[in-house]
């Protein structure tokens, strides 16, 4: 397999991990799975209801179906100054992204 | 709250798995007598058999100073992220919304290695002064993260505790600042 072949492949693999994650996660608990993914109600219902050949249709794709909740420059350079102590820095950026579910939620009903 | 009118045996047991939860949690009788319809006997009762103890007497603190410390600020503050997410994402019943908000503080702060500091009742007292208006809030102006403060200091240029740590920030008895976190990352 080409390298660009494995990169696909992994992709692929994430994409298909997520999908079936995120069902397992709304199956278990839907409040939480909200939190968890960032992601709405109504958006959460559709993923739970995906049979699994749709599942497979959807992560085959050449890019990830999931991005960075945070791509904000400013909350990686947070977690990553290393003249901090490492468990300020951890909990600091556990307390922006605790945040972030719900800005991220709102938009994604926007659109 | 009327606690004398009878609820059904489906909404007793209901009621009843949620003073569980709260129970095992450690809450204060203060609490589960706020955030359920159970009798104060009841309560008392479940408690003793879950904890096999008596539920603690006497009032519960009433601080807004408690929750501004270094240390309490940032746990309170992940918590209350959590809380206010919760409730903006779904319509929530307040004993729910603790709860969860609560299990999600406590997996944060575990998978950080760190211990607990805010209490359920804790919890559910911040809440108690969020809902009142005594606290609130501030977005730092460093991080854009949200902190809990007393809601009627002036904050202008509001920075939070983890953008301008104070020189004396964890140095209080059992929490060593300096210490590297036992579990790798």
């Amino acid at each position: 397999m080409s390298l660009d072949e494995q990169v696909l492949e992994q992709i692929k693999e994430i994409n298909l991990n997520y999908l079936l994650l995120a069902q397992r996660l709304i199956q278990d608990d839907p409040v939480l799975a909200m939190v968890r993914l960032g992601v709405d109600q109504d958006t959460l219902e559709v993923i739970n209801n995906l049979s699994i050949q749709q599942v497979i249709k959807m992560a085959s794709h050449n890019a990830l179906l999931c991005g960075l909740r945070r791509s904000d420059l400013a909350y990686w350079q947070t977690h990553s100054n290393k003249k901090r102590q490492a468990s300020s820095s951890h909990f600091h950026s556990a307390i922006l992204l605790a945040n972030q579910s719900a800005k991220w939620g709102a938009e994604g009903a926007k659109a | 709250m009327s606690r004398k009118a009878s609820i059904s045996p489906l909404n007793e047991a209901e009621e009843i798995h949620l003073a569980s939860r709260l129970i095992r949690l450690e809450a204060r009788l203060q609490v589960l007598e706020s955030c359920t319809h159970l009798s104060r006997e009841k309560l008392i009762r479940l408690y003793k058999e879950i904890q096999k103890k008596s539920p603690s007497k006497g009032q519960l603190p009433f601080s807004t100073d408690w929750y501004i410390c270094w240390q309490s600020n940032i746990h309170s503050s992940l918590f209350m992220n959590f809380y206010q997410s919760l409730i903006k994402m779904c319509e929530l019943d307040d004993t729910e919304a603790l709860l969860k908000a609560y299990q999600l503080y406590q997996e944060q702060v575990a998978l950080m290695g760190e211990k607990e500091i805010l209490s359920i009742t804790r919890a559910w007292r911040l809440i108690q002064f969020f809902d009142s208006g005594m606290m609130t809030t501030t977005t730092c102006t460093r991080c854009e993260g949200h902190f809990v403060t007393h809601t009627y200091e002036l904050h202008q240029q509001y920075e939070c505790g983890l953008c301008n740590m104070p020189s004396r920030a964890g140095k209080k008895r059992g929490y060593v600042r300096d210490e590297e976190p036992e579990m790798a990352c």
